[in-house]
C-alpha cells in the first residue's frame, strides 16, 4: 500500500498542470451548492411576482396535461398540471414558501435554545448538564415521526404541530454537540485564562464561547436546514402537516400518489425540487465544514 | 542467512537516498535529499536533529512503509548487502519484522488496542515461520523476560491500556527483537516517556545490542539520547547529513555549527543563564536557500555560505562535516 | 464492568420513566384528557365517569402517580376504534413490523458495513467517490419520494412487483429495501471513516513493521476496531429506521405498527398512539442497552473500567 514505486523515477517533469488547477478554483467556492438552494430561496421569497397562473386556480378544462416535452403538453403549462387542471410550476413555487418558512423558522429557534442550553451545560456541567443529558436520551429513543404523531394528536396536524415537532427534535441535536464544544473549550488557554482574570461568565459567553462556537453552529444550521426541509415533506407527506388546498412539497407527492398511473409528473417533479434542495444544504453544510476545519477534508 | 552476514561490515549501507513529497499546487518538498549513511554491524548510531528535518522519513524508507504521498525518487538502501528499494512487496513484508525491527515514539497508541499483549506478541511469532502453539507461548514469555518485564505469563493476557507506558514500549521493543533482527530502528523511543522511565529504556536498547549483536539506529532529537548510548552520530539538517563520525569525536570536535547548536541547547550550562536555544526555525523543505540550508540561522555565515553549497570535509578518517567552517576551528 | 453495567441499567430506567414523563404532557397539552380518551360522540355521563375514575379533577402531581401506576401495570385504556384493550391492538400489528424492521436493518448494516469497506479500501478512486456521491444524495432523497418513485418503476411501469400489501415473497422487496435506505447512508458513511481511521493509526503502521499483511491488517484489526463506532451508530440508526416505517408501511399498506399509527391518528385513537409511542421508545431503549452491554464484550477498555 504505501510501498515506494520505483516506476516513477521517470516522472519528475511535471506534467501540464494549469488546467487541473483552473478546475480546482471552481470548487473552492460551493457554486454548486448555493445554484442548489437559490431557487428555493428567491421562489419563497418572490414567490406572487414569479409564478406564471395562480397556484390555486382550479381549470377542468386542462386537468392532467402533461410537461411540455411529452405528446400534448403545451408551453403555458410547462411542468404540466394536476388533476384540477392547477398549473404544477406554480404549485412548486408556492410550495418553495413552506418549505422556506418551515425550515427557517424551525432550525433558527432550535439553534437558539440548543446553543443556549448547550453552552450552560457545558460550561457549568452539574444538574443543568445531567438534566439535558437525560432529556437528549428521551428524545433519541422517541423517533421524530412518532413524536409528531403523538404531539400531532394532541394539536391536530397543520403548520403549528410541524413547526414544533421538528423544534423538538432538532434543539436536542444541538444541545448536544454545542455541550461538547462548550467542554473542549473550556479546558483550553484562553478561557481559563479570563477565568482567572475574574472576567463575569456574561463575558466568557459572549466574548471567548461563542466567537469560537460560531463555525459549528453555521455547519449544523446549514445541515439541520436540509434535514428540515425533508421531514416537514415527509410530515405533510403522510398527512400530519400542510393540509390542502395549501401546496407544499410533501402534499404535492402524497397527491400524485394516486395519479401515479396518469400523471406521474405531479410526484416526480415535487419530489425532485425537494431532494435538490435538501441535497444544496448537504453539499454547503459539508463544504462549510472542510472550510472551518480543513484537518478533516481529506476524509 | 547468518553466513551472508559475516560478510558485510555494514549493516545498512544507504547511498543518494532522495525522497520527494508532492505538495500542492506542484510544490516539490524533499524530505531526504542526497543522504548517504551507513549502520555498522553491532554499533548504535543516532540520527539527530529538530523536528521536521526528514529523520522519521528517512527511517521510513528504510522500512519502506513511507506515507501514500512520498516517494523514494533515488538512491540504494542496502541491507546485509541487498538492495531494499527493488525488492517486491511479498519479500519486503518478509524483511520487516524479522530482519529489521522498529520502535515506534508513542507506545500507548502502537499496539492494537483490541488484543492482549499475548496475541500480539504471538501475531509477530506467526507471521515469518511456522511454531507450534506452546513454543510461541514459551518464547513470548523469553521474550518479555528479556526486555525486563516482570511476572511475564500475567502479561500475556492483559490489554495494552492496563500497562504502563515504559512497560508497554519495553512490549513493542519484545516485538521488535522476537526475530533476532540485524537492525532495530527506533524513532524517538522515549520522546513520549516519563524522564525516569526514559532512562531505563535506553539502558534496555542498549542490553539489547550487548546480548542480541542487534545494530541500532536511534533517531532523537536529543544530544543526551545520544551521548548516553550511541557509538556513531549523524547529524541531520533540513534533509541532508551534516556531519557524520564517532560519538567521542564528534562531541570533542563538532565540525558544523548546527551541531554545536544542537549539543548547547541539550546540555544544562554551568551557573545561571538561560538554556540556549537556536535562532529561527529549520528551512521549508520545499523551499531551500540555494546555499547552505543553515546558513540563514548560523552565526558564521558569510556571502559564499549564502551562495554556494558547502563541501564534505574530512575531519578524520572516519568524521566529516559539510561546512565551508569544517576544520578551521570555530569560535 | 458490574458498575458499568448497573449504571447503565439505571440511566435506562430513568429514560424510560423520561419517555413516560413526556408523553403525560402531551396528554395534558390538549387541555382535557377526557375528550381525548373518549370517542368525540361520548356522553356528558360518560366524560364526568372517565374524570371521576381517572382522578382527573385532582392535583397534577396526583395524576401523574396515577398515570404511572395505569402504564406500570400495562393498563393502557380502550381502543376507541377497535373497543378492545388497546395493547391488544398495538400487538396485534407488531409482527408484520418487526419482520420488515429486521429485514431491512440487517440488509442495511450489510450492505452499509461493506459498501463503507470497499470505499475505505479503494480510497479516492471511482469506487469511493460513486459511493460517497450516493451516500450524500441518498440523505437528501426524502425516501417516501424513493419508495413512490420505485413504486411508478418496479409496480406500474415493468410490473414487476405489487404495488402493496403482504402477501407473497416479491412484496417484501420493495419496503424492506426503501426502508433499508433510512439508515444506509449514515452507516455506510461512519464505517467508511472508522476503517480510514483506523487504517491511518499508529497501530496499524506497527502491524506493517512487524510484517503483517495488509489483508490480515483490514480484516483482523482495522474492521474490528471500526466495528466499534459502527455498532453505536447501528443503535441509533434503529431509530432512525422504526420512524421509517410509519411512512413506508402507510405507502405500501403494509399491515403493522407504522400504519396503524397514522390510522390511529387519523380516526383520534389516542391510547393507540400511546402505547405504540412507549412501546417503540422501550424498545429503543432497550436496544441501546444491548448496544452499550455489546462494547463490554467487543472493547476490553471498557471492560476493565
Amino acid at each position: 500500500m504505501a510501498s515506494t514505486d520505483m516506476t516513477n523515477e521517470t516522472s519528475i517533469q511535471a506534467p501540464p498542470r494549469k488546467r487541473r488547477y483552473a478546475m480546482r478554483r471552481v470548487f473552492e467556492y460551493p457554486i454548486i451548492p448555493v445554484l442548489l438552494l437559490l431557487p428555493m430561496v428567491v421562489c419563497g421569497l418572490f414567490g406572487p411576482w414569479i409564478w406564471p397562473h395562480d397556484p390555486t386556480a382550479i381549470n377542468f378544462t386542462v386537468r392532467q396535461t402533461p410537461p411540455v416535452w411529452l405528446e400534448g403538453g403545451e408551453w403555458r403549462y410547462f411542468l404540466g398540471t394536476d388533476q384540477f387542471g392547477r398549473d404544477l410550476l406554480s404549485r412548486l413555487i408556492e410550495g418553495a414558501r413552506i418549505a422556506l418558512i418551515v425550515s427557517t423558522v424551525t432550525v433558527t429557534t432550535a439553534a437558539i435554545i440548543g446553543t443556549a442550553v448547550g453552552m450552560l451545560a457545558g460550561y457549568y456541567g452539574g444538574i443543568v448538564d445531567t438534566i439535558l443529558m437525560r432529556i437528549v436520551d428521551v428524545k433519541m429513543s422517541i423517533p421524530p415521526v412518532l413524536l409528531t404523531i403523538l404531539i400531532g394528536a394532541v394539536l391536530g396536524g397543520g403548520l403549528t404541530t410541524i413547526l414544533v415537532a421538528i423544534i423538538l427534535v432538532f434543539w436536542a441535536d444541538y444541545a448536544r454537540v454545542i455541550r461538547g464544544e462548550t467542554l473542549a473549550l473550556k479546558s483550553r488557554g484562553f478561557v481559563q485564562l479570563a477565568r482567572v482574570a475574574n472576567a463575569s461568565d456574561w463575558r466568557i459567553f459572549t466574548r471567548h464561547l461563542l466567537p469560537n462556537l460560531l463555525p459549528t453552529c453555521i455547519v449544523l444550521i446549514t445541515l439541520q436546514f436540509g434535514a428540515a426541509l425533508v421531514i416537514e415533506a415527509a410530515i405533510t407527506f403522510i398527512g400530519l402537516g400542510i393540509q390542502p388546498p395549501a401546496s407544499a412539497w410533501g402534499l404535492l407527492v402524497a397527491d400524485g400518489r394516486a395519479y401515479l398511473t396518469s400523471a406521474w409528473w405531479i410526484p416526480t417533479f415535487a419530489g425532485m425540487a425537494i431532494a435538490l434542495t435538501a441535497l444544496g444544504a448537504n453539499l454547503l453544510g459539508d463544504w462549510l465544514r472542510d472550510y472551518f476545519d480543513p484537518r478533516l477534508k481529506k476524509r | 542467512m547468518s553466513s551472508q552476514e559475516k560478510l558485510e561490515p555494514f549493516v545498512l549501507d544507504v547511498a543518494g537516498l532522495t525522497v520527494e513529497i508532492a505538495g500542492r499546487e506542484g510544490r516539490v518538498v524533499r524530505p531526504a535529499r542526497d543522504l548517504t549513511f551507513r549502520v555498522g554491524r553491532g554499533r548504535v548510531v543516532g540520527v539527530i536533529g529538530e523536528s521536521g528535518c526528514g529523520k522519521s522519513m528517512t527511517a521510513l524508507s528504510v522500512m519502506r512503509l513511507l506515507p501514500a504521498s512520498a516517494k523514494v525518487t533515488g538512491g540504494t538502501v542496502l541491507f546485509n548487502g541487498e538492495d531494499l528499494l527493488t525488492k517486491s512487496p511479498r519479500a519486503m513484508r518478509a524483511i520487516r519484522g524479522k530482519s529489521i525491527g522498529m520502535v515506534l515514539q508513542d507506545p500507548s497508541v502502537s499496539l492494537d488496542p483490541l488484543f492482549t499483549i499475548g496475541d500480539q506478541i504471538d501475531e509477530a511469532l506467526c507471521m515469518h515461520g511456522r511454531m507450534p502453539a506452546a513454543r510461541r507461548r514459551a518464547r513470548a514469555i523469553e521474550l518479555l523476560e528479556a526486555v525486563g518485564i516482570p511476572a511475564p505469563q500475567d502479561r500475556l493476557t492483559q490489554y495494552p491500556h492496563e500497562l504502563s507506558g515504559g512497560m508497554l514500549q519495553r512490549v513493542v521493543a519484545a516485538i521488535a527483537i522476537a526475530w533476532n533482527p540485524a537492525l532495530l530502528i527506533a524513532d524517538e523511543p522515549t520522546t513520549a516517556l516519563d524522564p525516569t522511565i526514559q532512562v531505563q529504556v535506553l539502558d534496555l536498547l542498549g542490553h539489547l545490542r550487548d546480548t542480541l549483536g542487534v545494530s541500532i539506529m536511534i533517531i532523537t532529537h536529543d544530544f543526551g539520547v545520544a551521548a548516553h548510548i550511541c557509538d556513531d552520530i549523524m547529524v541531520m539538517y533540513a534533509g541532508e547529513v551534516v556531519e557524520t563520525g564517532p560519538v567521542r569525536q564528534i562531541f570533542d570536535n563538532p565540525g558544523h555549527p548546527y551541531t554545536r547548536a544542537l549539543m548547547e541547547s541539550s546540555t544544562v550550562p554551568k551557573g545561571k543563564g538561560r538554556l540556549p536555544t537556536i535562532e529561527g526555525q529549520p528551512p521549508d523543505l520545499g523551499d531551500l536557500p540555494p546555499g547552505c540550508a543553515f546558513a540563514p540561522r548560523c552565526p558564521l555565515a558569510n556571502e559564499q555560505c549564502h551562495h554556494a553549497a558547502p563541501p564534505r570535509i574530512q575531519l578524520s578518517d572516519i568524521h566529516q562535516a559539510t561546512c565551508w567552517y569544517a576544520g578551521e576551528g570555530m569560535t | 464492568m458490574t458498575n458499568y453495567i448497573l449504571k447503565r441499567l439505571g440511566l435506562a430506567v430513568i429514560t424510560v420513566l423520561g419517555v413516560l414523563l413526556l408523553i403525560f404532557v402531551a396528554t395534558r397539552m390538549s387541555g382535557d384528557v377526557a375528550l381525548l380518551m373518549l370517542p368525540q360522540d361520548a356522553s356528558d355521563e360518560q366524560i364526568a365517569a372517565y374524570r371521576a375514575r381517572h382522578g382527573l379533577d385532582r392535583a397534577i402531581p396526583v395524576q401523574f402517580l396515577n398515570f404511572m401506576r395505569g402504564m406500570l401495570t400495562l393498563d393502557f385504556g380502550e381502543s376507541l376504534r377497535y373497543q378492545r384493550p388497546a395493547l391488544e391492538v398495538i400487538l396485534q400489528r407488531l409482527p408484520a413490523t418487526v419482520e420488515l424492521a429486521l429485514m431491512a436493518f440487517v440488509l442495511a448494516l450489510v450492505v452499509g458495513v461493506s459498501l463503507g469497506l470497499v470505499a475505505a479500501y479503494y480510497r479516492g478512486g471511482w469506487a469511493d467517490r460513486s459511493i460517497r456521491t450516493s451516500a450524500v444524495l441518498l440523505q437528501s432523497m426524502p425516501n417516501f419520494w424513493i419508495a413512490i418513485m420505485a413504486i411508478l418503476l418496479f409496480a406500474v411501469m415493468l410490473r414487476w412487483l405489487p404495488t402493496s400489501g403482504r402477501d407473497g415473497a416479491a412484496s417484501y422487496i420493495m419496503p424492506a429495501m426503501t426502508l433499508m435506505l433510512f439508515p444506509l447512508a449514515a452507516i455506510m458513511r461512519m464505517t467508511r471513516s472508522a476503517i480510514l481511521e483506523t487504517i491511518e493509526s499508529e497501530y496499524v503502521k506497527f502491524l506493517r513493521i512487524k510484517g503483517v499483511s495488509e489483508g490480515r491488517i483490514l480484516w483482523r484489526h482495522a474492521l474490528r476496531n471500526a466495528l466499534i463506532p459502527v455498532i453505536a451508530l447501528s443503535g441509533l440508526q434503529l431509530g432512525n429506521l422504526m420512524g421509517g416505517t410509519v411512512i413506508t408501511e402507510t405507502i405500501f399498506n403494509w399491515p403493522g405498527l407504522g400504519s396503524l399509527m397514522i390510522e390511529s391518528f387519523i380516526s383520534r385513537d389516542y391510547p393507540v398512539i400511546q402505547v405504540g409511542v412507549l412501546l417503540i421508545a422501550t424498545f429503543l431503549i432497550l436496544l441501546n442497552l444491548a448496544v452499550d452491554l455489546l462494547f463490554c464484550v467487543v472493547d476490553p477498555r471498557i471492560r476493565y473500567a
